[in-house]
């Protein structure tokens, strides 16, 4: 009964936003090649252990922008229209609304990582060394992604929630150590690290794509699982409620 | 049979430190059917009375029956019972007329022939045709309205609500839509219908309330409602172009009011050749532009009832 409701509730999600989900999976595929090309040039020698940063922190920063920055502010939108109003008086249990939005957006960022990992690769060979773990690795990054974006995103006010998006924008890009390793960081920074998401989804992605070179911590899982936790148990409790 | 039924239902809203009374002890009921008119102005609190038939909202205290279940014990029932046409125009997106239409259908359990038919059927009636393919990013706000109509009526099981539907509608196609909202009734369906616009509404509902800070100030049969308000009275409307003080009311006139460059005067029914006398005699002085004889209308009574507050505010 509610398998073939959720078959409904996708494609209203999907349809409504139609060739906008296009165009911002084009935007990702631009966005992780950016970080992986476009950075290399920050660097004086774009060899080694650096680059394999690059190239691992990329599909990192595609989930990021799209499940801290881009969901977010879609929310906040659609809060804002009335349109979540909406969504609440349809005739569904609303936790599948919760479950196609994920689904449709972790969708908009395979092609990203998978075609930023390819190009990265014939250009720069940085030595990936893919593992089976990359399955449920995504499939974790992914849920604790999207529920902390959609938990914050349904729980705080939809303006602030707006200026908060764009602040994880800058900071994940410029202070998290995705694309660099922590040890660069100052102390404190590195503590507030090890509790926030962003490192360790950097060390899961890093772990599963070269897991020849890295080795990501049983605490990295652990803390993703509890904020994936958090996040969906505060969405949830945002949609439910009437 | 009922099949909405409120029953003293107090809700209130707590912010900052101030409590404010959305709703005072409503009684309402609804029963198969009919046509349910609920009048008020903005800010009444009708609203509120849908968002907690949907169990978006749960009451303070009173009890809310839809379908003979129990809407405040089991809120999440209220939006598998009743369909709503928001109040808002739903952003579509790049959704179209008909692929929202059949969704929805399609969510309420009816089969994809049905769900076409009743599709095809509401849009010829609106005459929306021209625009079902279109995304709704390109619609205009008539249009999108008479989408959320459709939305609530392809599949609209026992109970309808449907929240200022005519709102951003043309003339024309608002009759149409009054003609679908009557449909949807002869097929047995309880159809709420919330609007401020009474003039639209009163030919239409059978029964009616009018809510004013959150009290149901009359309900009723709308047609007894309009006998009794009318009495054996008619009204002469006019453009004033003077203030009121420069009229001096006739012998027989009951009531002369000057609003919003608006003349009405009340009198008895055998006095109809005297009041146009007297209008034309106020035009040659120049007192008034055009002028007509007509009855007393449900709004009226609605004025009379909320007073010119809400003439201003909820009605013009």
């Amino acid at each position: 009964m509610s398998g073939s409701k959720l078959k409904y509730v996708i494609e209203l999600q999907a349809r409504k936003q139609g060739s906008y989900l296009v165009v911002f999976s084009i935007i990702m595929i631009v966005i992780a090649l950016g970080v992986a090309i476009g950075f290399s040039y920050l660097m004086s020698s774009p060899e080694g252990g650096g680059m394999l940063y690059l190239a691992t922190g990329a599909p990192t920063i595609v989930l990021i922008m799209t499940a801290l920055v881009t969901v977010p502010m879609q929310n906040a939108g659609a809060k804002m229209t009335g349109y979540m109003d909406f969504v609440k008086s349809l005739p569904v249990s609303r936790k599948l609304f919760l479950i196609a939005d994920v689904g449709i957006w972790a969708m908009v960022t395979v092609p990203a990582i998978a075609v930023s990992v390819f190009v990265a690769h014939l250009i720069f060979e940085p030595g990936y060394a893919i593992s089976w773990t990359i399955i449920p690795a995504f499939v974790l990054m992914v849920l604790s992604c999207f529920a902390i974006g959609y938990g914050y995103s349904f729980v705080i006010p939809a303006e602030p929630a707006m200026a908060l998006s764009q602040l994880i924008a800058f900071i994940s890009l410029m202070f998290s150590p995705i694309n660099f390793p922590i040890e660069r960081l100052p102390g404190w920074v590195q503590a507030v690290h090890e509790v926030l998401p962003i490192y360790h989804m950097a060390e899961v992605m890093r772990a599963s794509l070269a897991h020849t070179t890295f080795e990501a911590q049983p605490i990295s899982y652990i803390i993703l699982a509890a904020w994936t936790v958090v996040g969906f148990f505060g969405a949830v409790r945002f949609l439910e409620r009437a | 049979m009922a099949v909405i039924e409120l029953d003293h239902v107090t809700k209130s809203y707590k912010s900052r430190g101030r409590t404010t009374l959305a709703n005072d002890d409503v009684s309402l009921h609804v029963d198969e059917g009919e046509i349910f008119g609920l009048f008020g102005h903005n800010g009444a609190g009708k609203t509120t009375i849908v968002n907690q038939l949907l169990g978006l909202l749960k009451p303070d205290s009173g009890s809310i029956v839809v379908a003979g279940q129990d809407i405040v014990k089991n809120r999440n029932l209220g939006r598998y019972l009743c369909s709503v046409q928001p109040q808002s125009k739903t952003p579509l997106g790049e959704l179209t007329p008909r692929s929202v239409t059949r969704v929805m259908g399609q969510l309420r359990g009816i089969s994809p022939e049905e769900v076409d038919r009743r599709t095809t059927e509401l849009f010829e009636k609106l005459d929306i045709m021209q625009w079902a393919d279109v995304q709704g990013t390109k619609l205009s706000g008539g249009v999108l309205r008479l989408t959320g109509f459709c939305m609530a009526a392809v599949a609209p099981g026992r109970a309808v609500i449907l929240d200022e539907p005519t709102n951003d509608v043309d003339p024309v196609r608002r009759r149409f839509l009054w003609s679908a909202i009557r449909d949807l009734a002869k097929d047995g369906t309880a159809v709420v219908v919330v609007t401020h616009s009474i003039r639209e509404a009163e030919n239409t509902v059978d029964t009616m309330a009018v809510l004013n800070e959150g009290k149901v100030l009359k309900q009723g049969n709308a047609r007894q409602i309009r006998g009794e308000a009318a009495g054996n009275r008619m009204k002469l409307e006019a453009v004033a172009k003077a203030t009121e003080d420069r009229f001096e009311v006739p012998s027989w006139g009951e009531s002369l009011k000057v609003a919003e460059a608006e003349l009405t005067l009340t009198f008895e029914r055998e006095l109809a050749t005297e009041a146009l006398k007297w209008a034309a005699e106020q035009r040659d002085r120049g007192l008034l532009a055009e002028y007509s004889l007509t009855e007393i209308t449900l709004e009226d009574m609605y004025i009379e009832l909320v007073g010119n507050r809400g003439a201003v505010e909820g009605v013009r």
